[in-house]
């Protein structure tokens, strides 16, 4: 039985999400670092119709450490997954590719 | 008595043997071969030394084409990918910034098409391989830096459009000049 966890976007400002900082600030209040050890947990994130970004420094510091602990787009999006306006997904897909590019060279470093 | 006699003959016969051996200059076994080992030793020497010298050469050779290639790909990325890659950067944040001043377009378009510009860019620094990871990682929090500077101001733009009042530009602009003026720094601090 697996639960599921909502965060809603439209909860902490809007409608330009931008921002490492604020992205980290509510990964943070989310506890969204034990979530990702917890594979019984679903997230569902909703991003409010009125949306007009989610910008990568947001997107990153949001969710950047989950997308590189599930290490692949798949096994992310299998986790978390996004209520949004169609426009958005452009937003989603950049920030899963910049995080996994992220981990590419964290990795390249060691 | 009879047996010394014979043995004293025998002996006798083989010296002569001996002796008639040494005036004709027969040889042995050694003697015969000698010239073919010497021969051989001589090749195999020759052989071991052209060995040496062509595995020096290729060491050599190897070495100098490794170091002409290690200059080639830091010259190549420090003084054509990379400034090529900066005026790219420049030159599209210029151009978004003429688009955001005359728009022709919605303003949902126009972020779509930054949006896919951006992304493109940011992907580029991949092609910088084998700049330092840290410069490739201060190119992409500028990039974010303006992605987040000029979507805001898009927004700002959408939500007064009811208004009709514009938002300021200057200050977004001067902002946007201020990221490349420090992109251009890193390089330059990059190139010294």
């Amino acid at each position: 039985m697996s639960n599921e966890i909502e965060i809603d976007l439209a909860k902490f400002g809007g409608p330009v999400y931008t921002g490492r900082d604020r992205g980290e600030s509510i990964r943070e209040k989310n506890n969204l670092d034990k979530i990702d050890q917890d594979p019984s947990t679903n997230v569902i994130i909703l991003v409010p119709d009125n949306a007009f970004s989610l910008n990568s420094s947001f997107f990153l510091g949001l969710l950047g450490k989950s997308i590189r602990a599930a290490g692949s787009r798949e096994k992310f999006l299998a986790k978390f997954k996004f209520k949004k306006p169609p426009h958005i997904e452009e937003y989603i897909d950049s920030g899963i590719e910049r995080a996994l590019l992220e981990r590419t060279s964290l990795l390249s470093k060691n | 008595m009879d047996l010394f006699v014979k043995a004293s003959y025998a002996a006798a016969q083989l010296q002569d043997k001996v002796i008639s051996n040494c005036s004709t200059g027969e040889e042995g076994f050694f003697d015969e071969y000698r010239i073919w080992i010497m021969l051989l030793s001589l090749i195999l020497a020759v052989v071991s030394l052209g060995w040496q010298i062509f595995k020096y050469l290729q060491d050599r050779k190897d070495h100098k084409k490794d170091y002409a290639l290690s200059i080639n790909e830091g010259y190549w990325h420090q003084s054509v990918v990379l400034p090529l890659f900066i005026e790219k950067f420049v030159s599209s944040v210029t151009q978004w910034i003429d688009v955001i001043n005359n728009p022709d377009k919605s303003v949902d378009e126009i972020r779509d098409s930054f949006k896919k510009d951006i992304r493109e860019l940011t992907s580029r620094t991949q092609l910088l391989c084998t700049v330092n990871e840290q410069v490739r990682e201060n190119i992409r929090t500028l990039l974010d830096d303006i992605e987040d500077c000029i979507t805001r101001y898009l927004s700002d733009i959408k939500e007064s459009a009811d208004s009709k009042e514009s938002p300021p530009k200057d200050k977004i602009f001067a902002k946007v000049e201020a990221i490349l003026k420090e992109l251009m720094q890193d390089h330059q601090r990059f190139n010294h």
